[in-house]
C-alpha cells in the first residue's frame, strides 16, 4: 500500500519539477538574453527539454515541451510580453520550435522505453535461467532421498523374513539418514526464500558460543564419524549478542560441507575467538579484559578450517553465488548452502570470507559484530 | 543361490548402498563402486 502510494507521490513530484525546471532555466536565460539573443534561448530551452526527457515520463515530457514553447514567445521573442508574433521569420521558428521539441520528447521518452523493456527482458531470462538451474539441482537432491525412502521402506515391508535382522537396522538407518537430507534442503529451500524476499529479522539474544559449537557438533555426530575434529574456543570468550538460529544454521552448513567435500581421515578445525574494537584500534582478546565494559562492541570471529585439497583459486570468489556448484564437485548439493551461509552472516551484519591455507586446506572466517557480556558468562558459570 | 555378482555402480553412495542390502537379501552377492570405468580398471 506504502509502496503504490510512493510510486504516485513520485509520479506527481516530476509533474511539477518538470514546468518548475523549465521556468528556472527560463528565468536564467531570461537575465543573459540581451547578451545571447532569443534564438538561443531557444535552444537552450530544447536541451532542457531533452534533458527532462531523459529523466521524466511523457505527460511532464509534453507539458514542459509546450510550457517552453509558451515561454519562449512570451518573454523572448519580440514583442515581449505578449503571445503575439509580428515577424513572419520567428512565427515559423515558433512552430518549428514546438515541433522540435515535442518530436524530441517523443523520441527520447520512447528510447528509454525501448531500454526499460529490454533491461525487463534481460531480469526475465536470468530469473527463468537461476530458477531452471535451481530445479535441476533441487530435483536431483530431492528425488535422491526420496527415492532412498520409498526403496528402503519398500523393502522392510515386502517380504520381511528375506532380510537379516542387521540388514532391517541399516534399511531404518537409510530411512532416518534420507529423512534428514530431504529436511535439510526444505530448510535450505525455505531458507532461501526468506532470503530473497528480505525478511530475515534477526533475533538476537545473548547466546553462548560454546553451547553454538557443541550443539553443531553434536548434530553431526554421525557424520564426523570418519573425521578428526578439532575445537579450539578462547576461555575467555564472553557472551555474544547473536540469532543463535541463524548461526547455527551457518555453521551446520560450513562444517557439513566440510565434511562432505573433504575425504575421510581429514582435520576439520573449529576455532572462536574475539576482537575488541576501540577507537578505530583493535586489542587481541586475550589482553586484559575489563568485565566493567560489558556493553562493548566486539567481533566474534569463527574459523571453520580443513587441511583437505581446498578450492580452486579461480571459484574462491564464486563459491558463495546463489546455486554455484564446483566445477569437479561430487553428485549432490544444491549450491545454496554456502550461499545461505552467507545470507545469515550479512542479516547480522558480518562477514563471511573464504581462502586456501597455504598448509593446504580450506578456511571459512566469519566475523560478527556483537554486543558482549561478561558478567552474564561470569553468572553462568 | 546364484555365483554371479552384480556391480553396482552409482555416483550416490546411499543409492549403493540401498542397492547392496537389496541385492543381498534376495541371495545375490554385489560390489559398489562410485565409477564403472574405475572400479573395472582397479580389478583387472
Amino acid at each position: 500500500m506504502n509502496t503504490v502510494f510512493e510510486t504516485q507521490l513520485k509520479k506527481a513530484k516530476t509533474y511539477f519539477i518538470a514546468p518548475l525546471i523549465v521556468c528556472l532555466v527560463a528565468a536564467a536565460s531570461y537575465l543573459f538574453s540581451d547578451i545571447v539573443g532569443y534564438r538561443v534561448v531557444a535552444l537552450i530551452l530544447l536541451v532542457t527539454v531533452s534533458l527532462i526527457a531523459m529523466f521524466s515520463n511523457i505527460i511532464p515530457v509534453l507539458i514542459s515541451a509546450m510550457l517552453s514553447a509558451l515561454i519562449w514567445d512570451y518573454f523572448f521573442i519580440p514583442p515581449h510580453f505578449t503571445l503575439h508574433v509580428t515577424d513572419p521569420e520567428d512565427t515559423l521558428m515558433l512552430v518549428m520550435y514546438f515541433v522540435i521539441a515535442l518530436v524530441n520528447a517523443v523520441l527520447t521518452f520512447k528510447i528509454r522505453q525501448i531500454e526499460k523493456e529490454a533491461r525487463e527482458k534481460e531480469v526475465k531470462a536470468n530469473a527463468i535461467k537461476f530458477y531452471n538451474a535451481l530445479f535441476n539441482s533441487l530435483s536431483h537432491e530431492l528425488k535422491t532421498p526420496i527415492a532412498a525412502i520409498i526403496g528402503a521402506s519398500d523393502n522392510l515391508l515386502s517380504d520381511t523374513n528375506k532380510i537379516s535382522e542387521d540388514n532391517k537396522h541399516n534399511l531404518l538407518s537409510e530411512i532416518s539418514i534420507a529423512s534428514v537430507r530431504l529436511n535439510q534442503q526444505v530448510e535450505n529451500l525455505l531458507n532461501m526464500s526468506r532470503l530473497e524476499s528480505g525478511y530475515i529479522q534477526p533475533k538476537k539474544d545473548w547466546c553462548d558460543v560454546n553451547e553454538l559449537v557443541y550443539s553443531v557438533v553434536n548434530r553431526l555426530e554421525e557424520k564426523l564419524n570418519q573425521h578428526e575434529l578439532k575445537i579450539e574456543i578462547n576461555e575467555k570468550l564472553p557472551l555474544f549478542k547473536l540469532d543463535f538460529g541463524l548461526m547455527e544454521h551457518v555453521l551446520l552448513n560450513l562444517v557439513n560441507n566440510a565434511i562432505i567435500y573433504t575425504t575421510a581421515g581429514t582435520t576439520i578445525t573449529i576455532r572462536v575467538d574475539f576482537i575488541k574494537i576501540v577507537k578505530g584500534h583493535f586489542n587481541l582478546s586475550t589482553e586484559n579484559i575489563n568485565p566493567e565494559r560489558d556493553k562493548e562492541i566486539t567481533n566474534l570471529v569463527i574459523e571453520i578450517c580443513d587441511n583437505g585439497s581446498g578450492f580452486p583459486p579461480d571459484e574462491i570468489q564464486k563459491v558463495f553465488e546463489k546455486i554455484y556448484r564446483l566445477k569437479n564437485s561430487k553428485a549432490g548439493g544444491t549450491g545454496l548452502g554456502l550461499s545461505i551461509a552467507r545470507g545469515f552472516v550479512e542479516a547480522q551484519n558480518g562477514t563471511i570470507h573464504l581462502s586456501n591455507l597455504l598448509s593446504g586446506g580450506a578456511s571459512f572466517t566469519i566475523t560478527i559484530p556483537a554486543e558482549v557480556s561478561y558478567l552474564n558468562k561470569q553468572k553462568n558459570e | 543361490m546364484n555365483n554371479a555378482e552384480i556391480l553396482v555402480i552409482d555416483d550416490e553412495e546411499q543409492m549403493r548402498r540401498l542397492l547392496e542390502i537389496t541385492l543381498q537379501s534376495n541371495g545375490l552377492h554385489c560390489k559398489r563402486s562410485k565409477h564403472g570405468k574405475r572400479w573395472i580398471n582397479s580389478s583387472s
